[in-house]
């Protein structure tokens, strides 16, 4: 289980927190002026990389706040963790 | 036989016990096992297929043969590991593959057909007939094979869970884990160690090398803390391991039984050691066969002596020291057994100076003795020459395989290492390192060099300077002679078949062989087609044999190979350790709303709905549900019904760009909507899919309520959350959950205005003043309360939210103030029905996350006049048109169960009937649509169903007849017409 530590709450365990998935998707301005393809990339096509990741959480059971963290998906190393908006 | 009295038992403790039902006594401190042996049984079970007869094998969680039903007056418990269980008062084992009874078992002729029932074999001789196997087979042979009968009671024991946090955990207390602790303890770390063993280093047999242990354990003191008859079973990212804590029988009251040790640390060192191995040869499962080791752990520890004439067959030097343990002891020495010409250690050049008989280059080719072994069959590898020597205990070791489970789990990497002939950790994985035996050091002295450094090591990651040195001069290192690498003895092909690999599942060499025949040559393979490595022991003597016979089968070298994945947990766990305290009433936390009493007193049936109990319909006495649910419906059509749907999610919105944000969230539009008006409104997730569905209310400038479905308030709280943290960060929006602040209470049917109009007749509740769909803040009986008009009946309804607390003396009034229009509580079964003769669908019930709004027929509320999330994903093609319908059945009585198919009529007429399950299934008949509601409805008189049907708008109201699949494959005639089955023009919500 990992050992997360909350930008705001400071280290707890993986268990208070959600996962969100990729950080940088973000949402096309005109979806209307998007082909199929473009709105299902976006929809659908997330990265799965071997390394460092870039990824955000919520702090679910805590502050409730979303931030991002660089995780090593082969070491689950995290390499830092920090607000969403930074 | 117990020779002397150790430490580790208090001799003047007798207790008795039962095995099999007859008495015996052992001491406190005993195993099972230690009881067992001492009381000279060697013959405890059956094996698993062939019901040979075994014995205990080993002393440690390695143990393949002796698990137990334990009984006592008022627990029983299932596949005891007869080596980690101590024995108490009264206890009652029972042994659990045989039967009538141990010593004459029905099924132990199988033994004789071990040559035909290879690995494979019950697979290709049962599959043949469905029919057979189920009536005849399966149920044959779950009685022949298998463990202890699942328990069906309660279970008595207690359990519980510790969480800690330390610096540095120290898994295993042998020399290397008690050699690290010594470099660390002084630098004021929080360090814990644990040991699966209740007395660790209990197998030192120098008397220097003992006590060196154990006073550094005391010079340890009370500077780390020690868990012993503790088990690491897992290891988890960022050094999170979990382990089992035995809790001893005597200081024990309140029956707790064990204790799940959840532990984050630091840094954590692994010296959890190495397992033994035997070597596999003809027949090498008959009681009084033991691994090696296991004669001076029962010898040091329990004074238990394993027999009078002990023979060893080993490939290395380390079992020579258990060997002249024994003899030291008084026992007789027969031979030793060892596949090496050559022998240069110091350990047999010793032995063979007091005495013992060595045969070198020599391999045992048969044993003999039917219920315990009398006797083996050696055979020189240099001329084939046998011959016979009598014994009753046979020692094997074929060496020590590192216990690399715990660093496994984690994905860390492992190398074959051929000094030791098996597997280490390879890169320790961060904040972590192995040390001791589990990376190849096997005498005393390297140990703990290996334990001294590791600690030094830890401690400068600590940052700490200083390190601790010892002097370790008076341990002279001795020469051990080298390991060679033997897996088995070769045989012929019969005696293959009685050649065991994993005693615990009988597997053979010759199944291993069957499956490399057959072209299971991966390990992974060929563990699950001869089961070699499953079942409680998970192969911790068996894995690494198996390779070495896979590697021979198939010409590869054993480094090529790898051992099966290690998956936590590293020992059997119970459910009830896992669960802990976390059982029954607290297993789940239950909701409550603010009126649950009044549902007790009213002697409402409750019901699940996520964590909430609703009650679901109130019975009056003798009233069966049927019944209740008429009554409640006919109630609320024909006056006034009484809901409480406190459990409905409210979500307060406030901030300035509020309205932005239904606006980007809802697919209708919210920019119209007026101070103390409501709007129902439709979410979509972004692939277009219906979320959730609800009302909001403007209750102020800025300010607004919304509300969910009961099992989605959660859900759709934290979606909101995420795009305003995530996406639409620049906007002023609070949100706030107030689920529980406001319990609701809906007063529904033509009769609800007057119920009301008594709380305070001042106010004017007619149409003109209060219409549908808006929100005022009323002052009833005294209590502020906001009121909603908005109906999920299709009657004139009122939506009360009260302060949480002032819930019931409001309710109780209601019910008061309605008791001249026999105002009836209804549950959620009535509101379920209600609602269907309205054709509301409910979200979660008609919906599954594959409906889009346009098939729920709501494709008024998708607004063209701005973006709202999903609205791109409804703008692409669709090749479905399927329909949210009504389904009227041509009989009104006939009920379509929820679930069932829908076929069009010609193509049932042009198919066989009796076959329906098949037809579908094999898809030569297509399903048309599917129903997702349906009851009776008492208004109507009349059998209602929702769903879905493919081209179902064009079907609605047309004279074509479609099939329900009913129960028992009885086709039910439906017609479709709209959803809203009940008053179609709406006029009754104005009552």
């Amino acid at each position: 289980m990992l050992f997360i530590k909350c930008p705001y709450c400071g280290e707890r365990d993986e268990s208070e927190f959600h996962y969100g998935g990729e950080a940088d998707i973000s949402r096309p301005e005109e979806p209307s002026k998007l082909k199929d393809i473009e709105w299902g990339n976006y929809l659908f096509m997330k990265k799965n990389t071997k390394g460092i990741f870039s990824e955000i959480w919520s702090h679910s059971s805590g502050c409730r706040k979303w931030f991002r963290v660089d995780r090593n998906t082969v070491t689950n190393d995290i390499i830092r963790v920090y607000e969403i908006n930074k | 036989m117990r020779i002397n009295n150790s430490n580790s038992i208090d001799s003047s403790k007798v207790i008795k016990f039962y095995f099999n039902g007859k008495i015996y006594t052992a001491f406190e401190g005993d195993t099972i096992a230690s009881s067992l042996i001492s009381n000279g049984i060697f013959f405890t079970s059956r094996s698993i297929k062939y019901h040979r007869p075994r014995g205990v094998y080993s002393h440690s969680f390695e143990e393949p043969n002796s698990l137990f039903e334990v009984n006592s007056d008022e627990t029983y418990e299932p596949n005891v590991l007869s080596t980690r269980e101590n024995i108490y008062e009264g206890m009652k084992i029972k042994t659990i593959n045989s039967w009538p009874s141990l010593n004459y078992d029905f099924f132990s002729f199988l033994t004789l057909l071990s040559n035909f029932l290879k690995a494979g074999f019950y697979y290709k001789t049962f599959f043949g007939s469905n029919y057979l196997w189920k009536n005849f087979f399966e149920p044959f042979l779950r009685k022949m094979a298998g463990f202890s009968k699942a328990p069906n009671k309660i279970d008595k024991f207690k359990y519980s869970k510790k969480h800690i946090k330390c610096d540095v955990l120290i898994v295993g207390c042998g020399p290397s884990g008690i050699a690290a602790a010594l470099s660390l303890y002084k630098s004021n770390l929080k360090i814990l160690m644990v040991d699966d063993d209740s007395s660790p280093g209990i197998k030192l047999n120098e008397p220097n090398e003992k006590e060196w242990f154990i006073n550094t354990k005391k010079e340890l003191g009370d500077k780390v803390e020690i868990y012993t008859n503790t088990t690491v079973f897992g290891a988890y990212a960022d050094n999170y391991l979990t382990a089992v804590e035995r809790i001893n029988e005597k200081n024990n009251r309140n029956k707790l039984k064990t204790r799940l040790l959840l532990i984050r640390a630091k840094k954590v060192i692994f010296a959890n050691g190495s397992i033994e191995r035997p070597i596999v040869f003809p027949n090498n499962d008959r009681p009084g066969i033991f691994l090696s080791h296991s004669s001076t752990y029962y010898l040091n520890k329990f004074g238990v002596l394993l027999g009078k004439k002990f023979i060893l067959f080993t490939n290395n030097d380390f079992a020579y020291a258990d060997i002249l343990n024994l003899q030291k002891n008084g026992s007789e020495i027969i031979a030793v057994i060892d596949v090496r010409q050559n022998l240069d250690g110091y350990l047999p050049k010793l032995a063979e100076a007091k005495g013992i008989k060595i045969l070198k280059g020599f391999v045992i080719s048969n044993t003999f003795g039917k219920k315990k072994i009398k006797s083996i069959s050696v055979t020189s590898l240099a001329n084939n020459r046998s011959y016979n020597l009598s014994c009753d205990c046979l020692l094997v070791s074929g060496g020590f395989s590192p216990s690399i489970h715990l660093h496994s789990q984690q994905g860390g990497d492992i190398s074959y290492n051929h000094d030791i002939c098996g597997f280490i950790p390879d890169k320790f994985i961060n904040h972590q390192i192995c040390i001791g035996s589990l990376v190849g050091k096997n005498s005393f002295i390297d140990c703990v060099e290996s334990g001294i450094n590791g600690g030094n090591y830890i401690l400068n990651e600590f940052g700490f300077k200083g390190y601790l040195k010892p002097d370790l001069s008076e341990f002279k290192a001795i020469k051990y002679g080298k390991v060679i690498p033997f897996w088995a003895v070769d045989t012929n092909a019969k005696l293959e078949s009685k050649s065991f690999v994993d005693l615990q599942n009988d597997t053979t060499i010759a199944d291993i062989k069957v499956a490399n025949l057959e072209g299971f040559r991966n390990p992974e393979h060929v563990k699950r087609y001869t089961l070699n490595g499953f079942g409680t022991d998970q192969g911790k003597t068996s894995g690494i044999i198996s390779l070495g016979i896979i590697s021979k089968e198939i010409n590869q070298p054993i480094e090529k190979l790898k051992p099966t994945t290690y998956r936590s947990p590293f020992i059997p766990v119970t459910f009830g350790v896992l669960a802990g305290r976390q059982i029954r009433e607290l297993s789940d936390p239950i909701r409550r709303t603010a009126l649950n009493k009044c549902h007790e007193k009213l002697s409402a049936v409750f019901e699940n709905v996520g964590q909430w109990k609703r009650p679901w319909f109130y019975p009056k006495v003798n009233e069966k549900i049927d019944q209740a649910i008429f009554r409640e419906c006919l109630s609320v059509r024909n006056s006034v019904g009484i809901l409480d749907a406190s459990t409905l999610g409210k979500i307060m919105i406030s901030g300035k760009d509020s309205l932005t944000l239904l606006n980007k969230v809802y697919t209708n539009n919210f920019s119209n909507l007026g101070i103390g008006k409501i709007k129902y409104g439709l979410l979509l997730k972004e692939d277009g899919m219906v979320f959730d569905d609800g009302t909001t209310t403007k209750l102020s400038e800025n300010r607004y309520l919304m509300t969910t479905t009961t099992s989605n308030a959660a859900l759709v709280l934290d979606w909101l959350e995420e795009w305003l943290q995530t996406e639409w960060t620049n906007l002023d929006v609070f949100l706030t959950s107030v689920t529980d602040h406001w319990a609701v209470i809906t007063v529904s049917g033509p009769k609800s205005r007057h119920v009301i109009s008594k709380l305070n007749p001042s106010i004017s509740l007619d149409s003109e003043d209060f219409p549908f769909m808006s929100y005022r803040q009323v002052n009833l009986a005294g209590i502020a309360c906001r009121v909603f008009r908005i109906s999920f009946t299709g009657e004139l309804s009122y939506e009360i939210n009260i302060p949480w607390p002032n819930a019931t003396y409001i309710w109780n009034k209601l019910l008061d103030a309605g008791s001249e229009y026999n105002i009836t509580p209804y549950g959620t079964e009535t509101m379920h029905v209600l609602r269907a003769e309205k054709g509301y669908p409910i979200i979660g019930q008609d919906t599954d996350g594959t409906i889009n709004p346009i098939e729920l027929g709501m494709g008024k509320l998708l607004s063209n006049k701005k973006d709202f999330l999903g609205k791109r994903s409804l703008s692409r093609e669709f090749k479905s048109d399927k329909y949210f319908v009504g389904f009227k059945t041509i009989d009104p009585n006939l009920i379509i169960p929820e679930g069932a198919q829908i076929i069009s009529l010609d193509r049932v007429l042009n198919n066989d009937k009796e076959n329906l399950d098949n037809l579908l299934i094999n898809g030569s008949l297509e399903s048309e649509g599917y129903i997702t509601s349906s009851y009776f409805s008492p208004i109507l008189d009349h059998s209602i169903a929702l769903g879905f049907l493919n081209s179902g708008k064009e079907k609605i109201n047309t004279d074509e007849i479609f099939y329900a699949t009913g129960d028992n494959n009885e086709l039910i005639r439906t017609k479709i017409v709209s959803p809203v089955f009940y008053d179609e023009k709406g006029l009754r919500k104005d009552g």
